[in-house]
């Protein structure tokens, strides 16, 4: 039976509560999957000790996905809409034909991409 | 035509009003033979319809596990479409399937979509069919009434001692090629010659494609696709779809009842749903019990069985009889599925392998064979007539050892053995053939009260074929049309008929 990364995430945080180093902590926790044959989704786990550590101090990550690149601009100013605390990664996804798509901690999206109206006048 | 296209397509954009908002989503993390695990999502509902986005498109999927950390999820196409970290959406919905008449004379898949090329699915005026839930309660006790109108099968044999009623589920169980799909296919057949149409609802569960077609090309050859719905999961289709075929056709069956109708759902062959379900727990790594079946093999049966009912007079009086078969290895009911299937219907029908290859056809075992519920619902006549032919038959099982030394038994068990002859001979019956009660009864009758003593075996069919051409011709007045219109052999009736085996012996 597979761990789920929340599992991994939740260990290693409570390491480094422990006093643990940081150092060890990763280090043992990479032990800890290679040796559980799982250490291909070190990329999920990072992420979840990421929203974790977010999560934690009162904000939230927010990945922002725009069709297409914005300007410096543009860019800060979405970024501007955000709270200090949140950790927030923007990414181009042309999938989106326009507009843009948010996801805040995984699991919640706000859709407002062209893609998405066009799905539900044509579904 | 194009410019109509353009006009709707303008009035559906205007039409539209943007509410974008939160919506709660998840992400594949594991992916493998037609399972998806999924992340997020922590307020699914059990059996919810999920979306997981693909480069080519949404594809659907069920959430099956609910647990502490993610969703297993059975996917409902091309498993290979999906990927890991391919985001997953809620619908608050769970599987549904059109219903309506437009299904009739089609063969659909169990998610409702047209696998016979013609066409979509489309209601009255064009507008699309309503939709109903894949899974429900069955009806309650309130909403029942006890089974007592018949459903004839056309096979004399069946109707005569182990009648099946309307709203019954009669199991079917025996070895392979012992004639379980044909007892099935000649009671769809036989609801042509019914005064009350019956929906029949043919569910195919891990069939061989060449097998469904020619069934398919049988039930159309004869008319009776007209009143018949097939849904087709054959056997190259993934485990999910055979776990849905059943609930599908419990589900059109259900409209029909609801409505008033009859329905008639044959589920051919649960032992292969079971297995279908085993295959997707064990990929869902829910835990194995007996013969690595999951803990809830009972109940998926049994609240599947269940949906079948005679609703009351305040629910229309509609009803949903199911023809379930099972398929057993070396004649072994006591294995786990068929037990299990035993207990939970009101009775069945045992095909024998021996039977079948001595050429007894169909090869009903009636020793083994018992209608719980169906004698009640019997055919009047047929239960005047056929009343004594089960004691006949097993005061000649009993006897049947002795066959070989008939010259050297008295006279009294001699009779005995050759009624017994006579009468295996009277039911058997080919292939495709179902025969009207009004026809069966007449036959019966000259065979239990010993106008057919002294005819040769193969003679039998001859007889058969005569005797009721003779009465179609010359005592329909008299002997056939009240048997039909009334199902009653009162003392008039019975008279006539005497007096026709009377005419007919003397030609």
């Amino acid at each position: 039976m597979k761990t789920s990364p929340r599992i991994y995430a939740k260990a290693f945080l409570s390491a480094l509560g422990l006093g643990v180093s940081e150092e060890l902590a990763i280090k043992r926790l990479k032990q800890s999957l290679v040796k559980r044959g799982e250490h291909a989704r070190i990329v999920e786990v990072t992420e979840e000790v990421e929203k974790l550590m977010v999560n934690e101090k009162g904000g939230k990550v927010v990945v922002i996905e725009f069709a297409r690149a914005q300007d410096a601009k543009a860019r800060k100013n979405m970024l501007d809409l955000f709270d200090k605390k949140d950790r927030v990664i923007t990414k181009i996804n042309p999938r989106l034909v326009a507009g843009l798509r948010v996801l805040r901690d995984g699991e919640w999206e706000y859709d407002m991409s062209l893609n998405a109206k066009l799905e539900k006048i044509l579904p | 035509m194009s410019y109509e296209i353009i006009e709707k397509l303008k009035k559906e954009i205007a039409g539209y009003k943007e509410d974008p908002k939160w919506q709660a989503v998840g992400a594949v993390v594991e992916t493998a033979d037609g399972i998806a695990r999924v992340s997020g999502l922590t307020g699914a509902l059990s059996q919810e319809l999920l979306e997981i986005d693909t480069p080519s498109g949404k594809i659907s999927a069920i959430a099956f596990n609910l647990e502490e950390e993610s969703i297993g999820a059975i996917v409902l196409d091309e498993p290979s479409k999906v990927a890991v970290g391919a985001r997953v959406r809620g619908t608050g919905v769970v599987l549904s399937l059109p219903v309506g008449d437009a299904l009739l004379g089609r063969v659909i898949s169990p998610l409702g979509v047209p696998v016979d090329g013609k066409g979509v699915l489309v209601g009255d005026n064009n507008t699309p069919l309503a939709r109903s839930p894949l899974e429900r309660s069955a009806p309650d006790v309130v909403s029942r009434e006890s089974v007592r109108e018949p459903l004839h099968s056309g096979i004399k044999a069946i109707d005569a001692m182990i009648p099946i009623g309307r709203g019954q589920r009669e199991l079917i169980i025996g070895d392979r090629q012992t004639g379980k799909t044909a007892i099935a296919l000649d009671t769809i057949l036989n609801q042509k010659n019914e005064k009350k149409r019956t929906i029949c609802i043919y569910v195919a569960i891990g069939q061989k494609q060449s097998k469904l077609a020619q069934i398919e090309r049988r039930l159309r050859e004869q008319g009776a696709m007209e009143y018949t719905v097939i849904i087709s999961a054959p056997a190259g289709a993934p485990a999910p779809m055979l776990y849905l075929a059943p609930f599908a056709g419990a589900t059109i069956g259900e409209f029909f009842m609801d409505r008033g109708e009859d329905a008639l759902v044959v589920y051919d062959d649960l032992s292969k749903h079971a297995d279908a379900y085993r295959e997707m727990s064990l990929l869902l790594r829910r835990s194995p019990g007996r013969e690595a079946y999951p803990g809830d093999i009972f109940y998926l049966h049994s609240r599947l069985l269940e949906r079948s009912a005679k609703l009351d007079e305040a629910h229309g009086r509609g009803s949903l009889t199911a023809l379930p078969i099972i398929e057993t290895k070396l004649g072994d009911v006591s294995a786990y599925i068929p037990t299990n299937v035993i207990s939970i219907t009101d009775g069945q029908i045992y095909l024998e392998s021996d039977l079948f290859y001595q050429g007894v056809r169909p090869a009903v075992n009636v020793g083994l064979s018992v209608s719980r519920v169906g004698s009640s619902a019997q055919t009047k006549a047929m239960k005047k007539v056929a009343g004594k032919l089960r004691l006949e038959l097993a005061q000649f099982r009993e006897l049947a050892a002795f066959v070989q030394f008939a010259s050297d038994l008295d006279e009294a068990t001699r009779s005995k053995i050759a009624r017994g002859e006579l009468l295996t001979e009277v039911l058997k019956q080919a292939d495709g053939s179902p025969q009207p009660f009004y026809h069966t009864v007449p036959l019966l009758y000259a065979a239990l009260n010993g106008y057919m003593d002294g005819l040769a075996r193969d003679t039998v069919r001859d007889f058969e074929r005569r005797f009721i051409e003779y009465l179609d011709l010359r005592h329909k007045e008299d002997v056939i049309t009240p048997l039909a219109d009334t199902g009653v052999l009162d003392d008039k009736t019975e008279e006539a008929l005497k007096h026709a085996i009377t005419q007919f012996k003397a030609l």
